[in-house]
């Protein structure tokens, strides 16, 4: 993986961490728990499901014009 | 490409302009000053310290802090902790790292301390009010539950962790860490998305998105198979699916007003004439808003418990009811 690769790649890390909290606290959780109302609740995080999203298609958007 | 997904690129480039985009330049930040490296290292050594110290207390002599007992509570052994504590350590360094590259060793480590010193100290502060002050509301009975040490009675008026290896006086590791990743990634994310906006609106989204997570994350993690923290089960107030609405007041607020403060530290070096000084006066100014926090929140909520009783419970589908 050459340096410029490695540095595109560090844009994506704090959205990455965003996401797996996300994920796995809450998907992976409310789906352990089964009760299809907290299954619902999720859609109560789309706007930050957009937002994230957004800044992944902001982060590459980015790297596209640097290039 | 689905027209789909293309019409949505298209609205989004449209809307979103893609001149002024920060943190994805592709700078790498200068290599520190020994200045920065001594204040870096300052903080890191004083938050292992202090770890260290914490975590001694609280998992070998319990009763001085009037530790709850955590018998009974899911995925509270060894190996379930230890996984959840790497975890939670692999994505703190995702944004440890990005901010190290990106803003420098010395920001990093500045927004690292402040997590503990802001959101670990005002946790612990309301975890332990919850214990040892007396009932916000006159003649309110709160449940008192069994100590660690298996004989005191411990009372909860607000809310505690129920598991962790490592603490931060009466906060978990894993929450402090949890709310550096969630505030770098939540401000970080508002960057993004509205780059020329003013200070004031990236601090409210950046504050809003982890808020917005734990809208989601609170029910779940406090439901009886994980227990992760407890709520206390208060008489009055207004309840968002289950959770006092204060909860997520506070979480926009300590993350609003952390990113504003954090946004005039290169101001403060410049200002102070060292990093040293700068350092200080940041996590001084975060201290004062502790208080602030603590005082206006702990107000509010007792007004809110006196005139909301018994309590409202906002809910959707029935959560929390």
């Amino acid at each position: 993986m050459n340096e410029r690769t490695k540095n595109n790649m560090l844009d994506y890390l704090p959205v990455l961490s965003f996401f797996i909290f996300w994920f796995q606290a809450a998907l992976g959780g409310a789906l352990y728990i089964k009760d299809p109302a907290l299954i619902k609740l999720g859609v109560v995080t789309l706007p930050a499901v957009a937002a994230m999203i957004a800044a992944v298609v902001r982060i590459h958007a980015g790297h596209r014009n640097r290039s | 490409m689905s027209p789909c997904l293309r019409a949505g690129l298209v609205l989004i480039r449209k809307y979103l302009p893609m001149d002024k985009i920060v943190f994805t330049d592709g700078r790498i930040a200068g290599k520190a000053e020994p200045g920065e490296k001594r204040v870096a290292l300052i903080i890191l050594s004083l938050l292992g310290l202090a770890i260290i110290a914490s975590s001694i207390l609280h998992n070998f002599f319990p009763s001085v802090l009037d530790v709850p007992s955590s018998e009974g509570i899911p995925f509270s052994n060894f190996a379930s902790l230890l996984a959840m504590d790497i975890g939670t350590i692999i994505m703190a360094w995702f944004c440890f790292h990005h901010a190290w590259k990106r803003l420098g060793l010395y920001a990093a480590s500045i927004f690292l301390g402040g997590s503990f010193v802001f959101t670990g100290v005002e946790e612990s502060m309301f975890i332990l009010l919850g214990r040892w002050a007396p009932a916000p509301v006159p003649g309110a009975v709160y449940p008192a539950m069994m100590g660690a040490d298996g004989i005191t009675m411990v009372a909860n008026k607000t809310y505690f962790f129920t598991k962790d290896l490592l603490w931060f006086l009466e906060t978990p590791v894993t929450a402090c860490l949890g709310w550096f990743f969630l505030a770098y990634a939540g401000v970080y994310i508002a960057y993004l998305i509205i780059p020329r906006a003013h200070i004031f609106w990236k601090a409210a989204v950046g504050g809003f998105l982890p808020m917005n997570v734990d809208l989601w994350v609170d029910p779940v993690q406090t439901h009886a198979m994980f227990r992760t923290w407890i709520w206390s089960d208060q008489p009055g107030g207004i309840w968002l699916f289950g959770i006092p609405i204060t909860n997520f007041i506070g979480w926009f607020l300590l993350i609003f007003l952390f990113a504003i403060v954090f946004e005039r530290l290169p101001g403060m070096v410049n200002r102070s004439g060292g990093y040293g000084r700068a350092a200080v006066r940041f996590y001084l100014i975060l201290i004062a808003l502790e208080f602030f926090m603590l005082f206006t929140l702990g107000t509010y909520g007792t007004v809110e418990q006196a005139i909301f009783s018994p309590k409202i419970n906002i809910t959707l589908w029935g959560i929390g009811s």
